[in-house]
């Protein structure tokens, strides 16, 4: 029988955020090079064009002002905008820089899966050999030297062995 | 160095410096007027225009910078990921090859 292609496990990857993030990519294929969807950016724009529009508003309203109090109150409009703006910026950095975190830590998922471990993880199932009537830790002494192989705990009592008294397995 | 290509490849750098010197110059510029006028009445129109819209203008160049920070680090990681599926899928056997190679040595 021969054996079927393995099919890579879906793991978090930049592609697929980038695949998620940009769905519905207008250009298509690999163009999509930002962390950012077409509607984030939409959103970005519309904000500051919304916020540049409440700063002229201010400024024109201020201008045409004879009082002081009156200017204030459409200064206050102005600094509004100029809110408007800086949150819709930040927000947009902040989405950003989220993304490129995710993808950073779908990559070194990713490689920690593909890179094998410089320290295999030790056995520490009790071990025992041929005509051992105990089990032991594999680090025992009374195991030393001999040719055992581990099993689980159960499947040692279970051929009837006993723990050895001095490792305590 | 080429600016040209420079402002070609780095589009957004570019566009967050020229924004960047525009708020800087609309700063100045409501500064002025601030200093030219007399009454608060005249001095709070440049407030509102000179000032607000230069740190307006500032605050979208230091967005479209940070930007292109991220996109290039999005790019790099782009990168990497894709060597590290085609070393991997270098490893995947092809039908009827039996067990094959595997990057790392771990069937995926």
């Amino acid at each position: 029988m021969s054996p079927t292609p393995t099919t890579p496990t879906p793991t978090l990857s930049p592609q697929l955020l980038r695949d998620r993030w940009w769905p519905r990519n207008p250009i298509g294929g690999s163009a999509s090079v930002a962390p950012w969807s077409p509607e984030g950016l939409a959103r970005l724009v519309l904000t500051n064009g919304a916020g540049l529009v409440l700063l002229a508003l201010g400024w024109y309203q201020a201008s045409g002002q004879v009082t002081v109090r009156g200017q204030l109150t459409w200064l206050n409009v102005s600094l509004a905008g100029l809110g408007v703006g800086g949150i819709a910026n930040g927000a947009w950095l902040l989405r950003g820089r989220q993304a490129v975190g995710m993808a950073r830590a779908a990559l070194f998922q990713d490689r920690s899966d593909a890179t094998p471990s410089p320290h295999p993880v030790p056995d520490d199932r009790p071990v025992t050999g041929p005509g051992m009537t105990r089990f032991h830790r594999a680090a025992c002494p009374l195991a030393a030297g001999k040719v055992v192989s581990p099993a689980r705990r159960a499947e040692h009592e279970r051929r009837g062995l006993v723990p050895c008294e001095v490792c305590d397995p | 160095m080429d600016v040209k290509r420079w402002v070609r490849h780095q589009w957004d750098r570019a566009a967050a410096v020229v924004i960047a010197c525009g708020g800087l110059v609309v700063l100045g510029v409501g500064l002025a007027g601030v200093n030219r006028a007399h009454l608060a009445t005249q001095q709070i129109p440049y407030l509102a225009s000179g000032g607000l819209l230069g740190l307006f203008l500032l605050g979208i160049a230091a967005t479209l910078w940070l930007s292109a920070d991220l996109r290039d680090e999005w790019r790099k990681l782009d990168e990497i990921h894709r060597d590290l599926r085609a070393a991997r899928d270098e490893g995947v056997p092809a039908a009827g090859d039996g067990p094959g190679r595997s990057v790392g040595g771990r069937r995926r």
